[in-house]
């Protein structure tokens, strides 16, 4: 304790000043433990955002990647239900899943095409993006980006303007159910917040699906989200 | 410890170097009272002052308000330091500075090339370690950079406390601009809670900043080894990250939240890490003293010489401003390579001529 209070207070056995190439030496090494400490900072800014949690969809159903730092809401009618307190936005990012029965001969076409008429009808000025053929876990899916209006504060009893959402339908079949992924965030942040998606659907392996390309309503890959297929 | 000797420096250079400005104590003492003072107000006289504005006077008030803390401790510092005080142009052009640098460089690195919006918050270990790695280090750098490229090579640079009052005024800078985005991302602040928050950022960036003003001083006058000031970096950033983080997450939050626990912690750190600042100073002046004075001693003849003469031929040593001999010099204490960027000698070959 003394040496090192010694050598706090008094660090050099003279009183002499520093020379030049003494005080550039002490500048680089300054320098060095910055970029040192940033590197190190980067990495758990990496981790953090990549930390996740795993959550159980159900019996017969797959797991799912959910970002740590989002808080789990119940609401009826969902499989689980999640967003983050972190949004940038009044409207929070949120993700839900869902699941449907699918009716004899129905297929994953026919619950998109129901649902796409649904959200049609519960969403204000609903308007479907693009839709993209999709591997979930080496089985069909379907991807359909779209965008609605919300008005979140308006619950809240709270002034704001409304918010454009933007948000993905990831729809694939589990046994004889339709399991329905939705992302939904702010628009403007949709850039920033695609990464939690990215994760959610890495832990689905989502891929895209060359052979059923086409298949979809209208444009190809969707916001860069799903990863090229392997076959 | 063994010292050397040279004619480079003269004991009055290391006196001034080693001058303890008492002044600066009570000036810390009041200026917490006064900050005190500032949130009381807020608090206790005027608790509605902010409902009855609108948006535009309610934010105005608050960017003035966010300069308030900060005023408050130049004002003290500058009144209560009259012995030999710093220039009034030095101690404002490096708030200037802090803030400017703040305003510039904080926020774009924070939160475009780190985003920490996105992640800091989210688990406790990301919270703190992001606090101590991340924010912590750009900001006590940011702090450093102001007073390193700014102030440190000038001569009203001459005490090694000043380090310490010029790095309290960049962190002063670095608060301000911090409570003025406060302010104007809040689109006006409730002007009780306000004032706390940024009287307590303003005491937490001045705590953290006498830390690294303390290792800046230190590095102008002495010849540290090459940990001194990374070391003294990283202590300030572990601290300012610690402080943020036991702040947020230990004096509760939501409908717990109580402010005036914020306060409190806010005003204790600032003391403790203060009063040790200038205990470190005060300490290293008297070991400089302690060292000059054995010096002198030991080459006017009361104690032996520990490095034996060689030769017994005058030296010259020459100095820009003031040539002397070596005989003009027998006041001269340590330093065996003096080659200080005010003084230069020639006491290289003079140690050999010895």
């Amino acid at each position: 304790m003394a040496s090192l209070l010694s050598a706090l207070t008094k660090p050099s056995v003279t009183n002499a000043p520093p020379t030049e190439g003494e005080q550039t030496r002490t500048e680089i090494a300054v320098i060095v433990t910055l970029i040192f400490a940033l590197f190190l900072g980067y990495g758990i800014r990496n981790n953090a955002l990549n930390n996740s949690r795993t959550v159980e969809l159900g019996e017969g159903l797959p797991s799912i990647s959910v970002p740590a730092g989002w808080i789990r809401s119940e609401a009826e009618g969902y499989l689980f239900q999640a967003r983050n307190p972190r949004s940038p936005s009044v409207f929070d990012t949120e993700l839900s899943v869902s699941a449907q029965p699918l009716g004899a001969g129905a297929n994953i076409v026919a619950a998109r095409t129901g649902l796409g008429i649904r959200r049609s009808q519960e969403l204000l000025r609903y308007r479907e993006l693009s839709a993209d053929a999709v591997t979930v876990n080496g089985e069909e899916g379907v991807l359909v980006t779209y965008a609605y209006i919300a008005d979140p504060t308006r619950e809240q009893g709270a002034v704001a303007p409304p918010v454009v959402v933007q948000a993905q339908d990831l729809i694939f079949a589990a046994g004889n159910r339709a399991v329905i992924v939705t992302v939904a965030a702010d628009a403007a942040d949709w850039d920033t917040e695609e990464q939690y998606a990215r994760l959610i659907y890495d832990s689905l392996n989502v891929r895209e699906n060359a052979q059923g390309a086409g298949q979809g309503t209208t444009e190809g890959n969707i916001g860069g989200n799903v990863q090229e297929g392997d076959e | 410890m063994q010292a050397t000797y040279s004619s480079g420096d003269d004991l009055s250079r290391i006196q001034r170097v080693a001058h303890n400005r008492s002044g600066l104590w009570v000036a810390i003492v009041i200026t917490l009272i006064g900050l005190l003072l500032f949130t009381g107000i807020f608090n206790f006289f005027l608790p509605n002052l902010g409902d009855e504005l609108s948006n535009g006077p309610l934010i105005l008030l608050g960017l003035i308000l966010s300069a308030v803390p900060a005023a408050i401790w130049l004002f003290f510092f500058y009144r209560l330091d009259r012995l030999e005080p710093e220039p009034k142009h030095m101690v404002l052009g490096i708030f200037v500075l802090g803030a400017l640098a703040a305003g510039a460089l904080h926020d774009p690195l924070l939160n475009n090339v780190f985003n920490i919006s996105n992640w800091l918050y989210s688990t406790w270990w990301s919270h703190l370690l992001g606090g101590i790695l991340v924010v912590g280090f750009i900001e006590q750098f940011l702090i450093y950079a102001v007073v390193r490229y700014s102030i440190f090579n000038n001569p009203e640079f001459d005490e090694r406390v000043d380090g310490v009052i010029y790095a309290i005024a960049a962190g002063l800078g670095l608060a301000t601009v911090l409570n003025f985005q406060y302010v104007v991302r809040s689109n006006g602040v409730d002007l009780d809670i306000g004032s706390i928050r940024m009287v307590v950022n303003a005491m937490a960036y001045a705590a953290f900043a006498g830390i690294m003003g303390y290792f800046i001083g230190q590095i102008r006058f002495e010849k540290t080894p090459i940990w001194y000031m990374p070391a003294g970096l990283t202590l300030a950033a572990v601290f300012n990250g610690l402080f943020f983080f036991l702040l947020n997450r230990t004096f509760g939050r939501g409908l717990d939240y109580n402010p005036w626990s914020d306060l409190i912690f806010a005003m204790i750190v600032a003391a403790v890490a203060l009063g040790l600042v200038f205990w470190l100073v005060e300490r290293a002046n008297e070991e400089t003293l302690r060292l000059a004075h054995r010096a002198v001693r030991e080459q006017v003849g009361l104690s032996p010489v520990p490095a034996p003469a060689t030769t017994t031929q005058p030296v010259v040593t020459t100095t820009p401003d003031n040539p002397t001999t070596a005989a003009d010099t027998t006041a001269a204490a340590g330093g065996s390579e003096s080659t200080a960027p005010d003084a230069p000698s020639t006491t290289a070959s003079e140690e050999e001529n010895r």
